[in-house]
């Protein structure tokens, strides 16, 4: 099952059509994502033959220079809009995985994001599930997609 | 001529995104009006000159096919083209779109290439 | 929040249920339902998605003391900070809660099904959904101390 890939070319995509960043991604890694130092996650849920949980681990200025990319627009600080636009690139990243897995049969439904904004946040899941950490780099910084999931 | 664009996303966020999309498709977009809902966005169509609407599906208080499904009541407005903007959510909504009329679908992520393909005819 | 007042009384007792039954621990419903949060400090959440026919989340928000002393219950164990055995034990409670939400609002004719759970947790984060939801938040008291069910439903 091809998870990796998806998710790489998922993130890639949203990134070239719609954020306007220059991205690339890095291997995937054992890592935690307390490596890339998160201010702001967004998460998305989704269950069907796969069940899991795609994540968005962002620093605060990734998150505010990917979001002022993409609304052409400054952004000073981490509010709403910055919580919709990488919540909305979750949405889609977890949209691609969906299509990604659809080509090999398998079914998912997505959930809603989610995002939280804080001071050293943690994010983890239930231990024995199937972890991916893909790091990608932009000229801001990195960021982090995290998926765990386990067969239905 | 330069048209002008009504956008209906009940997300500010979202609608500078796509605002932000088209104008980086290089089209010719004259007035860009907005609306929160298809309530709002029918408002907006009766009182100003606008060419082309890109409506979201997934709104409070009157959803994208709701909006559909008035604005067809409505002689003044109801030959507006209108584009759905989607995500995931899959095909049947948007064939049920274009059964009420809707011209086509922008599905997410969207390139500013296919934002020409799409709406450059209508331009 | 018209989708929420019928099956409010639901969520409640199956919350309390859970904790009599399977954690081990008392607890009672500490006043209305909440519209709102502000940021949740040194506490950790526990979250799982729903996906189907209605799509949404359920949340369970911890204070450290309250996570701990929960986990202790649930696990039979000392806990002194968070460590995976907590957050195992928060997104169980997260896990089950979301069980029985399936279960009630399954009985409503809707089809859900659950995501992995998740747990978050830090110094101080604000948690919030970026759908169009009706939300609530529903406040317990523990032994020691309150914590929160949060519900988030799309329309």
């Amino acid at each position: 099952m091809e998870v990796e890939k998806y998710l790489i070319d998922a993130t890639l995509e949203v990134f070239t059509s719609m954020v306007f960043i220059d991205i690339a991604a890095e291997s995937p890694t054992e890592e935690s994502m307390l490596e890339i130092q998160p201010n702001l996650s967004s998460l998305i849920g989704f269950a069907g033959d796969l069940k899991g949980i795609l994540a968005i681990h962002c620093p605060a200025a990734v998150a505010m220079g990917i979001t002022a990319s993409m609304l052409g627009m400054e952004v000073v600080e981490l509010g709403e809009d910055v919580k919709d636009a990488i919540g909305e690139i979750a949405n889609m990243v977890a949209g691609g995985l969906k299509v990604g897995l659809a080509t090999e049969g398998k079914k998912i439904e997505l959930a809603i994001p989610t995002t939280v904004v804080g001071k050293s946040i943690h994010t983890s899941g239930l231990s024995g599930a199937t972890r991916v950490m893909i790091p990608f780099s932009i000229p801001l910084g990195r960021f982090g997609i995290e998926l765990r999931f386990i067969h239905s | 001529m330069a048209k002008n664009v009504l956008l209906v996303d009940d997300s500010s966020t979202m609608r500078k995104i796509i605002s932000r999309s088209l104008r980086q498709a290089g089209l010719d977009f004259g007035e860009i009006y907005e609306a929160g809902d298809g309530q709002e966005a029918l408002a907006v169509l009766e009182k100003e000159p606008v060419d082309i609407v890109l409506s979201d599906i997934n709104m409070p208080n009157m959803n994208g096919i709701e909006f559909l499904r008035e604005k067809l009541n409505r002689p003044g407005i109801k030959d507006i083209p209108v584009f759905m903007i989607s995500t995931e959510t899959g095909d049947d909504i948007i064939g049920e779109a274009k059964s009420l009329g809707a011209i086509g679908a922008l599905k997410k992520p969207f390139t500013p290439d296919k934002v020409n393909e799409v709406l450059g005819p209508f331009m | 929040m018209n989708s929420f007042t019928e099956i409010n009384d639901k969520l409640i007792e199956s919350t309390i249920e859970i904790f009599t039954g399977m954690v081990m621990m008392e607890i009672s419903v500490a006043g209305e339902p909440l519209e709102s949060m502000g940021p949740l400090k040194n506490s950790i959440t526990g979250m799982v998605g729903l996906a189907g026919t209605h799509k949404g989340v359920l949340a369970v928000h911890f204070p450290k003391q309250v996570a701990l002393a929960v986990t202790s219950s649930f696990l039979g164990m000392e806990v002194e900070e968070i460590n995976e055995d907590v957050q195992d034990a928060i997104g169980e409670i997260a896990n089950m809660l979301g069980g029985n939400l399936k279960t009630i609002l399954s009985d409503r004719g809707r089809d859900i099904h659950l995501s992995l759970p998740s747990t978050i947790y830090g110094d101080e984060y604000a948690f919030s959904s970026q759908a169009e939801v009706d939300q609530i938040i529903l406040p317990f008291q523990a032994p020691t101390g309150l914590f929160y069910v949060e519900v988030e439903l799309e329309h």
